[in-house]
């Protein structure tokens, strides 16, 4: 029990993949103009996220650590990452065009979001801070890459919000654009700070 | 489509391509790894020359009624390759090291927890021994961290200071108002972390004797 | 020769990848907090850019378009596997700053993307040349903001100690990295901007010159 709280409070609020390791900051900077796309974009993060993770875990761990060939394990986790991405996207395509349309658009933008790929180079690294003295195996890593993107999709939607409103203002012409919207996600951060101040 | 086509075909094409790409690139990777390759040893190598220096050292093994010069290549590990878990810090790795001109440390690798952000600092902590017992300690160095924004603060001197204040019994804290006080301001919770590694090294190493001498 | 003048002057300026882009802001944001990590990981990315480039323009004619992506891909990630070997046996203390960054670069925009945008279309001089300037100017833009953040934020400098006392904590963090960037961006864009606007004042007035000139 305290594994899973301890993993819960560390993904989603004081290592936080967008406000203290900042993975992930295209989508986040890119696709956080309206809510309804910060949420489409932070569900397809997540579901990739754990899938990628439950691949990628064993196949590092069951075959490649084995077989002596870890130092390849940029390239399988990209391709992983890639193929399933695009079966994903076939399969939602079969299964449900709408749900297609609201969330086939971010699919190709993910197999180059450094979320997902730096999930899967956390799991298998070093992950005591984390899970304390419970050993890692892939439940802990699936339910690691789970909350880490639903934090992903927490700080995208507050900042979605932010910058829904943020339009209703005029700001200078210099920091229109690109810098108001780091200035925003510089007070996320800033608050998501005193998060880390837990102690589990 | 028959075999013929196929094999003309692009699809047929792209697959050869790809393919031949992924083994060229296999093959190159593993040349450069065979040369490249980092090994256990090689990361003590360097570990031990950054703390001691050009000093000739000697590696020995675990029994210690009967040491055994260890290869560098594969350095004899006290804690058996698996993590030990102490209060607020985990042993990660321990070797027993001789000076040529007798005198005795051992170096522990030991991972502090309770740092900034719920993270941890490793450090290695060279820690001298005479006469089966701590007599103090000779050097914390920095491995690596994780999350800590304001490692770049912790200086040579807070370091130092775990070599300088070292006393039988003492129990390095980061809170102000213990006696045993050892923190930089401004990074309080890096210092605890380096804090928990260095009271765990310490025990570890006052376990390990304890037990040996039974 | 103009045209690898204007191959330079757009990595490093026009179309500098940090602050006219605004690419590859993972590692930009992760390592900015420290004026060395931000160093070693623009110099990373140079060598990565511009090997990937370089390979990718060679390889242009053979790599059929349909997969063209996953052999890109399959490249960089090679290319990254060595280069983390390479740092983690020989340099290893930049190994340690970089951290989970360097896998991360296989998935830095700006390498994939110019190897889609340039790479592909333009001969391996010209490709090498765009690697180097690219390259070059993620390298100064990190490296302007590891400085204003370590002077700032710790008070020191590539790790060497100015002053005790004044530090900026906040500027260590990544919500420091964060407002550091964005004042940057607009610092820059706005500069760029009034030098374009300059130029261009400047043109309309030799125009109206020429114009009169003849009209008279």
């Amino acid at each position: 029990m305290g594994t899973i709280i301890g993993i819960v409070l560390a993904a989603v609020l004081t290592q936080n993949f967008i406000t203290a390791k900042t993975y992930g900051i295209c989508p986040f900077l890119g696709v956080s103009k309206k809510t309804s796309s910060a949420v489409g974009m932070g569900i397809a993060v997540t579901i990739v996220m754990v899938l990628a993770t439950l691949v990628t875990y064993p196949v590092y761990e069951y075959v490649m650590v084995p077989l002596g060939i870890d130092f390849l394990e940029i390239i399988f986790f990209i391709f992983i990452i890639a193929s399933l991405v695009q079966m994903l996207e076939k399969i939602i395509q079969k299964l449900s065009p709408t749900l297609y349309n609201a969330m086939g658009i971010y699919l190709p933008l993910i197999t180059t979001n450094c979320a997902v790929l730096g999930v899967t180079e956390l799991v298998i690294g070093d992950m005591s801070s984390i899970i304390g003295t419970a050993s890692m195996n892939i439940g802990w890593a699936a339910l690691y890459a789970l909350f880490s993107g639903l934090g992903f999709m927490f700080v995208m939607v507050i900042m979605s919000g932010m910058r829904e409103k943020l339009n209703c203002y005029k700001v200078g012409k210099a920091i229109a654009g690109f810098p108001i919207s780091m200035i925003t996600a510089c007070f996320i951060c800033m608050a998501f700070m005193v998060f880390t101040y837990i102690q589990v | 489509m028959t075999a013929k086509q196929f094999f003309k075909s692009t699809a047929f094409k792209c697959i050869i391509v790809l393919l031949s790409v992924l083994l060229v690139c296999g093959v190159l990777l593993t040349v450069a790894y065979s040369f490249l390759k980092v090994t256990e040893g090689e990361r003590l190598q360097r570990a031990i020359s950054a703390i001691y220096g050009g000093e000739e050292v000697t590696i020995y093994g675990d029994d210690a009624a009967n040491p055994v010069t260890a290869d560098i290549d594969e350095p004899v590990d006290l804690t058996k390759n698996t993590k030990i878990a102490m209060d607020n810090a985990d042993i990660l790795a321990a070797y027993k090291i001789e000076f040529a001109d007798g005198g005795l440390n051992y170096l522990v690798q030991s991972q502090g927890k309770g740092g900034f952000s719920g993270g941890s600092v490793t450090c290695w902590i060279a820690i001298n021994v005479e006469n089966g017992k701590v007599a103090g300690i000779d050097k914390v160095n920095i491995a690596s961290n994780v999350n800590q924004s304001f490692i770049s603060r912790i200086t040579d001197a807070f370091l130092n200071g775990f070599t300088e204040d070292y006393a039988d019994g003492v129990k390095f804290s980061s809170d102000k108002g213990s006696p045993d006080a050892h923190l930089v301001s401004g990074a309080s919770k890096s210092s605890t972390a380096i804090n928990n590694a260095v009271n765990a090294a310490v025990a570890f190493v006052e376990n390990y004797l304890g037990g040996a001498a039974q | 020769m103009n045209k690898y003048k204007k191959i330079t002057l757009d990595g490093l300026i026009f179309q500098n990848p940090t602050f006219m882009l605004v690419l590859g802001t993972c590692p930009t944001l992760g390592l900015i907090s420290s004026a060395f990590s931000a160093m070693g990981m623009g110099l990373t990315v140079v060598v990565i850019l511009t090997l990937s480039n370089i390979l990718i323009s060679a390889l242009r004619k053979v790599i059929p378009n349909e997969v063209r992506i996953p052999c890109y891909i399959v490249i960089i990630a090679t290319l990254v596997t060595f280069v983390r070997m390479f740092l983690e046996k020989l340099v290893p203390n930049l190994y340690d700053a970089l951290g989970g960054f360097l896998v991360l670069i296989v998935v830095n925009c700006i390498i994939l993307g110019r190897a889609e945008a340039f790479a592909n279309k333009h001969t391996v001089l010209e490709s090498a040349l765009d690697g180097v300037s690219t390259g070059l100017g993620f390298t100064a833009a990190l490296t302007f903001m590891g400085v204003i953040c370590e002077v700032l934020g710790s008070g020191s400098l590539f790790g060497f100690k100015l002053w005790d006392g004044f530090t900026i904590g906040m500027l260590a963090t990544p919500a420091g990295a964060f407002l550091v960037y964005g004042l940057c961006i607009a610092g820059f864009t706005s500069v760029i901007d009034a030098f374009m606007r300059a130029k261009k004042v400047k043109a309309n007035k030799l125009a109206r010159e020429n114009l009169l000139r003849e009209a008279a």
